[in-house]
């Protein structure tokens, strides 16, 4: 029951000199937050894209909770519908023409022979709970473009949580809110990351942000691990 | 006596290709969404082609296709009846001749979504046609209906391959401009003026709407 990773990957440019390989490793369990830290294009971000499965990696193989995500010997790659990859876009990526409750409603979908009314119902519920969840519940049937930074994060948080994600890759989530708002978020992401349970990767060029939420960071730099680090603090809990 | 029927008949004409290239063309605009390559390429040249065509070659194709011993007359074999000088034939060529119109704009209106919301839409299960209906088509929906705009008055002023295809026969095929068209051979300018007066009303209040649409979307 975890993440496991392994994946090499050579992006071709036009000059030899800054061709660029991706190669690296590395299993994140339930319950632990892994923090991947280097400078823009250590490789975080394909790492991240490639385990969702929005890249394709040249050759590896991506195991979550024992389901093979990705697996180029076998020349498998799991469409990333079915992937159930909770991942949190550095804009958030919210959809602009749906309010904030159907956007939280957007992943949960209608099971095999589910009654479309109990569907709609349980969808209901949960799209109440998870903005509770995030101190949003009052915004429901707002736009996206009619909310403020902060308040459009914690609606991605809750839509990610709502689609009960078997893991969670959160890509430079705080890279567009000021000091103050980071704090506000601070204590819900972390509660939700401690009920949650599953693996989580957390992408950054900041390392305040691995010593607050992190157990354990891998430090890259240009596509490979240079250091792992212990965070001793509580981390997630 | 004044006849009103080319109204009608360009009307329904129009309205029903409008519909049957809103369909197509969006679907054929998501099919070859950011598809590269030599092939794609074509199929984007082939899909355009229709716009840049004179009418009459565009006719001409139809009716070698679709006429008596075309390799498409089966099609309308079926019926019972041949689909040349028909109130069919109108509504075909009024399809081929807009459907670039539709398709264009919609490809453009697809391209313009931003990416990362289909990406998320995806890692967040959601189906590639639920993704078409619910981020895609509201994302690109002024887009859409400008096209559409455009294609209605383009059908409407179809005139060369209709008349090649669909023929001039007074109260079946005889839309506006052929209405005009005749009119005006026939020196009846006043018929010609009512004519060509409505033809503009109708014309420009779509380009209005399509315009309105647009800079709305640029907003």
């Amino acid at each position: 029951m975890s993440l496991m990773v392994s994946i090499q990957h050579t992006l071709k440019s036009r000059s030899d000199e800054s061709a660029f390989s991706l190669d690296v490793s590395f299993h994140v369990e339930n319950g632990e937050v892994l923090g991947l830290l280097g400078p823009s294009g250590s490789g975080k971000s394909i790492t991240l894209k490639s385990i969702a499965g929005i890249e394709k990696p040249n050759s590896g193989r991506i195991e979550l909770d024992s389901v093979v995500l990705y697996d180029s010997l076998q020349a498998h790659s799991l469409p990333v519908r079915a992937r159930k990859v909770g991942y949190l876009f550095q804009s958030y990526a919210l959809f602009p023409t749906m309010t904030v409750l159907q956007n939280v409603q957007s992943g949960i979908h209608r099971l095999p022979k589910e009654p479309y009314g109990e569907w709609k119902e349980r969808a209901l519920h949960l799209g109440e709970y998870y903005l509770h969840m995030f101190h949003i519940g009052g915004l429901g049937k707002r736009y996206p473009r009619q909310l403020s930074g902060g308040q459009q994060q914690r609606v991605a948080l809750a839509r990610l949580l709502a689609s009960q994600p078997k893991t969670l890759l959160l890509d430079e989530p705080f890279s567009a809110l000021d000091a103050h708002l980071k704090e506000c978020i601070e204590d819900d992401l972390k509660q939700a990351l401690a009920t949650i349970g599953c693996p989580v990767i957390l992408v950054t060029h900041n390392p305040v942000e691995v010593q607050h939420y992190c157990n354990r960071c891998l430090v890259l730099e240009a596509g490979n691990i240079q250091a792992e680090h212990q965070i001793g603090n509580s981390g997630a809990v | 006596m004044f006849d009103g029927s080319p109204l009608l008949i360009s009307l329904r004409a129009a309205i029903v290709a409008s519909i049957y290239v809103f369909v197509a063309g969006t679907l054929a605009a998501r099919v070859f969404l950011g598809s590269s390559g030599r092939v794609a390429s074509l199929i984007d040249t082939v899909c355009t082609l229709p716009m840049v065509l004179p009418p009459t070659v565009v006719g001409f194709f139809l009716l070698v296709l679709f006429g008596r011993n075309g390799p498409l007359s089966w099609l309308w074999d079926l019926t019972g009846k041949g689909i040349v000088f028909t109130w069919h034939a109108t509504v075909l060529a009024a399809c081929v001749v807009s459907f670039p119109l539709m398709y264009r704009s919609a490809r453009g209106a697809f391209e313009q979504v931003d990416e990362q919301q289909i990406w998320a839409a995806r890692t967040l299960g959601m189906r590639e046609w639920q993704i078409f209906l619910k981020v895609l088509m509201p994302n690109a929906w002024p887009g859409i209906l400008a096209g559409l705009s455009l294609s209605f008055a383009r059908a409407l002023g179809e005139f060369g391959a209709t008349l090649m295809i669909a023929g001039n026969i007074p109260g079946r095929t005889q839309t506006i401009p052929m209405a005009i068209y005749f009119a005006t051979a026939g020196g009846d300018m006043r018929t010609a003026w009512v004519w060509v007066g409505i033809m503009v009303a109708i014309s420009f209040g779509s380009l209005a709407f399509a315009s309105y649409l647009d800079t709305r979307r640029n907003r």
